[in-house]
This record gives structure tokens, C-alpha cells and sequence, in this order.
């Protein structure tokens, strides 16, 4: 018998290319767009990625944009550059592993921040006031959780801006799975008073279109933080492969109709996941992303064999620093329930006393 | 028109961004022939552009691995095994970077650690420093003289670790940049010797090593028994092939050290894009008559500009290889910097200071020939016209 491969691993969900996005490409390469371009991106797309930011979240300054070699270029870049400045950085307990990777290159005081998993892992307010309050300068958070998807809503960022604000602190604000956020509107720490100094914003250029394997991520903030930015991105790399980017400006022009049917059918997903899960007894952390759910089943190695055998591959929380439990991405198949049944199969109670 | 720039600003900046405030000067002008860049004028030759698009359309849903495709890095390790006789698995010792760029920071990181010494010859690329400046690293400086074109000598590297114990490894780029001296095979012998009597690690730029002139010698520091085990070797796409914007590198090395670089390029970038992997791949296993034309052309350019020189009185090393010269432009009896910004105010002519890489070069200019050869000889015409205004 074969087994299907099923990856619901994935950081975002993916799509077949677009012809319109992969001929975006080949025009640009047409007409020899082969060689170094800005440092901060192509003028076409910087321009695409502060509309759509500035559309996400109106604010009374347009952000600097600068792209980079995917998201967690943008971490490094962000963390290092803003963190140093700063003296330091306080990081959520539970993040993606890419945040610690970029933190611990160099030595950065660090702090950690709380977090707890009734929160689904975003750092309270207590937390993040205390850390503030403690001398730290630089916050970064996920909102979305890159392993929950629960996001901050309203209230929370605004909190959060405040204690910014008083704190005259700045801020790094990993928003690139926001676009999955689908059961209210998702709320950008960059709409509140002030955060356009003091935020840093990052994320994933359209995500979900299929240019997940080109890496283009981007950073946008103000002037001078982009500045101080735009010298390491060069040092780094010079700038960011000349196809990726106009890729990702062709992308732009199918983003919205498509990125509204993809959510559509992620949340369809989604709730039907969870739906199943709660169904059949297995504990999930409820989340605003579509795009993912975390699982916690009774025994992690159990559960993942169990996945494994069955052809799913999935994501261990402990890469996250959330032993324990599992992250399922939502795909547009019914891959999602079909994991959770083998899940709540493989790691349910077992009746009957074993010996 | 006037230039916008004065001397008093520009002279607060170095490196790169030197170098980007003249280009964007530069960009205020019509007209404008640029020799300041290493970007090659030529185009990517068709068929890697073609295994890139054929990429798109069958590769986007990859999900390439940190260390790079499979299939490339099989591609690299015969690449090298080829051209610089470095023996690697393409398992464990390759890692794909986001061009020569992005290897050259993760080479420093992975070696360097934070705090350690790095013994380069002077004047060398800015960006070696930026990233040791970004570890925090000690730059041990070892002199090199045009009047030796700019030869490193094993004996001065000696004289330079006696001094600073903290060194920890040893840059030879060859061809270098900005000198385009080569390192003899013997000083290469020499130098390997003396970092494994010191136990030093060998960062080893090979990115010019297709561009060899006058029948110059080109020895990897890894393809010698003693090199092998402490040398980590980068190279890119980007000046063989024409490939600047598809940002493709790569680092090979000893596996311990490249389980490090590997760490390194996780956490800084975390991957390189799949189609530009499939498009060096295209290239790496493609036809390579690409390359011999490309230096063909090259050698006849340089010829332009050593000629020009001569007239002004320029004086320079021998280039033996890569794709530029720097030269001492004493001569002239003002500052690089100053002749610079008159080229481009007055004959729209960019070409680069040698300040950019550090004060004692503030007499020399860099300047590449990668323009076809009417438009580097008409650029050397108005810098003629630039130097005889100077020096009347």
C-alpha cells in the first residue's frame, strides 16, 4: 500500500504558482533583470508592500519598507540591528525557533517573557509591563502566534502600544500569519498612536500563493530604523534575488481574490478540525489563524509515530519551546481532520487495563 | 550640472555605503558610465535563465532545505572538486548562501565566534570587516605595497600573529578584491603551513578564480593536504555567470565547521531561493564556454584601462586576475575621493575610492571594466580629460 504524504508542517499555507506570477518572473528575467538591484527592494514592489501595509493598518505615516530574503532574514536583521541598539530584547517564551536562532548568534541580554497556554502562548500584559518595567527596550512578539495563532486583539495592542509609548521602548511585531486571522479583524500594533517610531513590523510577502520557496519577506518601519537596517540587509546579502521580487509584484495583483477564496476554505478547515477534535476528546489551543492548530495530545512521541506511519508530517511544539504539544497546519483538503482522527486514535486512554 | 555631495560629508562615510552615496549621485546624471560596481555587464546566458523558468513552473512548491537542494549541492561538490581540486561530501560539507555575500557572513560567524582575531591582507573587501565588526572581531592587518602588487607576504602574516595571539583565522581572497592580485602557489603552501603550525582556520574567497590573466596560477588552500581539514571555501554565481541579482553562493568546508555554517545560515536567513538554486544549478552543469568568453573579453578590457592608466601615470600592481584595478592616482595631486566626485560631476565617469577600504588607500582608485569596451574607452577618455583639469 503507499502512503500519501500529507505535510502539515508548513510555517504558511502553500498554493500552486500562479502562471500570472510565474511570468511576472520571466518578463522581468526577459528584459535583464538578472543583476543587483536596491539594497531595500525593487521600487515596484516596495511601493506594492506599503500599500498593502498601510491599507492592514492605516496610520498617519507611511512606513519605510525594505524586502528581504524571506522572513527570517527579517528576524536577524530586526533583532540584531534594533536589538543591539537597544541593549537587548525580550522575547516570548513560546516563538518560533527562528526568533532564538537570530538572538543567540551574537550575545544579546535576553529576557524571556512569559507565557502561558490558557493565552496560547502570547505573552500577557503583566508580562510584558514587568519586562518593560525591568529595563527592557526591545519587544518582540508574534501576533499571530506562529504556533497557535492566537493573536492580540484590540484592547491587548493597544495596551501593549501604550506600554511602548511609556516605556519609550520599541518594538519588533512578527504579523505574518495576520492575513489567516479570520474570525474578527485582525489588530496591527502600528494603528495605535505613536507606534509608527516604535514598531518594526514583519512578515511573509503574500503568503500562500506559492512564493513560500522564493523567500521574500519584509520589514517596515520608520526612516531611521530602516536605515540602520538597510546597511546590515547589504552586508548580509546584498539584496534580495531580482526574480523572487518581481515574482512577488506579479503576486500582488492575484493576492486579494485569491487570498479571500484561500481563507475561506482554511477556515472551512479549520472549524471542521476543530470541530473533530473537540468531538473526539483531543485538547486543542484555539486560535484566530486559520492557517494552523495546535494540538496537545496525551503522549507527543506516540502521537508522532503514530502521524508519521499514517504519512503526516507535522510540527513538535518543543521546536517552539512548548513541549507537549503538536502544531497542525490547515490545508485546503481535509488533511487537517484526517490527522486529528489518527491522533485522537493513537493517543486516546487506553481502555480495558493493558498489562 | 554641480554635485550635491562635498568632500567634508563623504569623507565621514566608508565601505559600501561610500560607495552606494556615489551611485546615487552618479544616478543624477545622464549619461553616466559606471565602473565602480563588480556587477558584470553581460546577460545570464539563456539556458539558466530557462532552467529557471522551467523552475517556476515545476519547483515553486519545494520546500529547499537550509543547506540548499540535494541536486546542487552535488553540482557545487563537483564544481570544486573540478576547478579548485576540494574533495567534499555534498551532505554534509556544502551549504547553499544567498550569493558569495551572505557566505562571506556566515563564514566570519561560524569561525570567528565573537571576539576572535581575523588576519587580512590590506586593502581588502569592506564587507569582511562589516561582518567582523558584527561579531565583534579583531581585524589583524597585514600590509601589502603596490610596488609588490600587493602580494601577501607569509613571512609579514608571521611577523602579524607573533603580535596578536587572538587570531584565530587567516582571509586569503584570491583573485583579491579590490587589488586583482593572485596569491602565488608558493605563499599559498606557505600560508597553509603556517596556519596549521598555528592552528588557524583558513577563510579562502575563491569568487574571481575563473578570471585569471598573463597565465596566473590559481591554488585553493583546501585542495592541499594540510588545508583540507581548516579551510572553509566560498564561491558564488554571481561573477562567472553573470548571476548578481539571483543571489546563489555557496561555502564548502571540513563538515564540523560547515555544521556550523549551517547553523549560522538558519538562523540568519534560513534559505535560499529554490528557483534561483535551480537556475545555478543550470549553470554550474550547463555549458561553461560562457566563462572562457566572458574572461576573453575581460582580458581585452583590462587592457583599456592598464593603457589609460599608464597615459595618466597611474600606478598600479600587476592585475593578474578578477574583474578590476587599483591603482595609486597620487599623480593627480588631489584626494581619490575629490578625483571621484569631479569625474562624475564633470564627465558623468563613476569609479570607486580607495578610502572606501580604508584611510591609507585614500590615493588609490578601484575601478572595474566590466563595460563593453567602447564605453571603457570612452570613459577612460573623460577621466583623461577629468586628471589633465586636476593637474593643470
Amino acid at each position: 500500500m503507499t502512503t500519501i504524504h500529507r505535510d502539515l508542517s508548513l510555517d504558511q499555507p502553500v498554493a500552486p504558482l500562479p502562471p500570472a506570477v510565474a511570468a511576472g518572473a520571466s518578463d522581468a528575467l526577459a528584459s535583464g533583470q538578472t543583476h543587483y538591484v536596491e539594497v531595500g527592494g525593487v521600487a515596484p514592489l516596495v511601493t506594492r508592500l506599503q500599500t498593502m501595509l498601510a491599507e492592514a493598518a492605516p496610520g498617519d505615516v507611511a512606513p519605510d519598507v525594505i524586502v528581504t530574503a524571506g522572513v527570517q532574514e527579517a528576524r536577524f536583521l530586526a533583532i540584531q540591528v534594533v536589538g543591539e541598539k537597544a541593549g537587548g530584547l525580550a522575547l516570548p517564551a513560546v516563538c518560533d525557533p527562528g526568533v532564538r536562532r537570530a538572538a543567540a548568534l551574537r550575545s544579546l541580554p535576553t529576557t524571556v517573557l512569559p507565557a502561558t497556554l490558557e493565552d496560547g502562548f502570547l505573552p500577557g500584559l503583566a508580562a510584558v509591563a514587568e519586562a518593560l518595567a525591568a529595563g527592557a527596550r526591545l519587544l518582540y512578539l508574534e501576533s499571530p502566534s506562529r504556533f497557535t495563532g492566537a493573536a492580540y486583539d484590540e484592547d491587548a495592542s493597544a495596551e501593549i502600544a501604550a506600554l511602548v509609548e511609556a516605556h519609550d521602548a520599541q518594538i519588533v511585531w512578527d504579523q505574518g500569519l495576520a492575513p489567516w486571522v479570520h474570525r474578527r479583524l485582525y489588530a496591527s500594533i502600528v494603528a495605535h498612536a505613536g507606534m509608527a517610531e516604535r514598531a518594526l513590523v514583519l512578515g511573509e510577502a503574500w503568503p500562500g500563493v506559492g512564493l513560500e520557496a522564493w523567500f521574500v519577506g519584509y520589514l517596515a518601519g520608520c526612516a531611521a530604523t530602516i536605515d540602520g537596517i538597510r546597511t546590515y540587509k547589504q552586508i548580509v546579502s546584498i539584496c534580495t534575488s531580482t526574480a523572487a521580487q518581481f515574482a512577488a509584484v506579479a503576486a500582488a495583483e492575484v493576492y486579494p481574490e485569491l487570498h479571500r477564496r484561500q481563507v475561506e476554505a482554511l477556515a472551512e478547515s479549520y472549524e471542521s478540525g476543530l470541530d473533530r477534535a473537540r468531538a473526539l476528546g483531543l485538547p486543542v489551543v484555539e486560535g484566530a489563524a486559520a492557517s494552523l492548530l495546535a494540538v496537545i495530545p496525551s503522549d507527543v512521541p506516540s502521537a508522532l509515530a503514530a502521524l508519521a506511519e499514517a504519512g503526516f508530517s507535522v510540527t513538535d511544539g518543543a521546536e517552539f519551546g512548548a513541549p507537549g504539544l503538536l502544531r497542525l497546519a490547515a490545508t485546503t483538503d481535509d488533511a487537517l481532520v484526517g490527522a486529528i482522527e489518527r491522533l485522537a486514535a493513537a493517543t486516546a486512554p487506553r481502555r480495558g487495563g493493558a498489562r | 550640472m554641480t554635485t550635491s555631495l562635498r568632500i567634508e560629508d563623504l569623507s565621514q562615510l566608508r565601505g559600501m555605503r561610500l560607495t552606494y552615496a556615489l551611485m546615487a549621485e552618479a544616478r543624477r546624471y545622464g549619461n553616466v558610465i559606471a565602473l565602480g560596481r563588480g556587477d558584470p555587464d553581460f546577460d545570464t546566458p539563456p539556458h539558466i535563465v530557462e532552467a529557471a523558468r522551467d523552475a517556476m513552473i515545476h519547483a515553486s512548491g519545494e520546500r529547499p532545505p537550509v543547506e540548499g537542494l540535494p541536486a546542487l549541492r552535488l553540482a557545487i561538490a563537483e564544481r570544486v572538486r573540478r576547478y579548485n581540486g576540494i574533495e567534499v561530501d555534498p551532505d554534509r560539507e556544502v551549504v547553499v548562501t544567498n550569493g558569495g555575500q551572505e557566505a562571506i557572513f556566515l563564514m566570519v560567524i561560524a569561525v570567528l565566534g565573537e571576539g576572535g582575531g581575523l588576519v587580512v591582507s590590506d586593502p581588502n573587501y569592506s564587507t569582511y570587516l562589516d561582518a567582523l565588526h558584527f561579531m565583534r572581531g579583531e581585524r589583524i592587518a597585514v600590509s601589502t605595497f603596490v610596488w609588490e602588487s600587493f602580494r601577501i607576504d607569509p613571512e609579514r602574516v608571521r611577523a602579524a600573529l607573533e603580535a596578536h595571539p587572538s587570531a584565530r583565522a587567516l582571509l586569503l581572497v584570491s583573485p583579491g578584491n579590490p587589488t586583482a592580485s593572485v596569491v602565488a602557489p608558493d605563499d599559498v603552501r606557505a600560508l597553509v603551513a603556517l596556519a596549521a603550525e598555528r592552528g588557524l582556520t583558513i577563510l579562502a574567497d575563491d569568487i574571481y578564480d575563473r578570471f585569471l590573466y598573463d597565465g596566473a596560477e590559481h591554488l585553493s588552500p583546501a585542495s592541499l593536504p594540510d588545508g583540507a581539514p581548516r579551510t572553509l571555501t566560498l564561491n558564488a554565481l554571481s561573477k562567472a555567470f553573470a548571476m548578481t541579482g539571483w543571489r546563489v553562493g555557496w561555502v564548502v568546508g571540513p563538515a564540523e565547521l560547515m555544521a556550523r555554517v549551517r547553523e549560522a545560515k538558519a538562523a540568519v536567513t534560513g534559505g535560499t531561493s529554490v528557483v534561483s538554486q535551480y537556475a545555478a544549478l543550470a549553470a554550474l552543469t550547463g555549458p561553461q564556454d560562457s566563462v572562457d568568453e566572458m574572461r576573453a573579453v575581460l582580458a581585452r578590457r583590462r587592457k583599456i584601462v592598464t593603457e589609460a592608466f599608464d597615459e595618466m601615470g597611474f600606478v598600479y600592481g600587476v592585475p593578474q586576475g578578477g574583474q578590476f584595478i587599483f591603482a595609486d592616482a597620487s599623480v593627480v595631486g588631489v584626494s581619490a575621493l575629490e578625483l571621484c566626485l569631479r569625474a562624475i560631476e564633470q564627465e558623468q565617469v563613476l569609479i570607486a575610492p580607495g578610502v572606501s577600504f580604508g584611510e591609507q588607500w585614500a590615493n588609490c582608485v578601484r575601478v572595474t571594466f566590466l563595460q563593453p569596451e567602447e564605453q571603457l574607452a570612452e570613459a577612460m577618455t573623460r577621466l583623461k580629460r577629468v586628471v589633465a583639469r586636476l593637474r593643470s
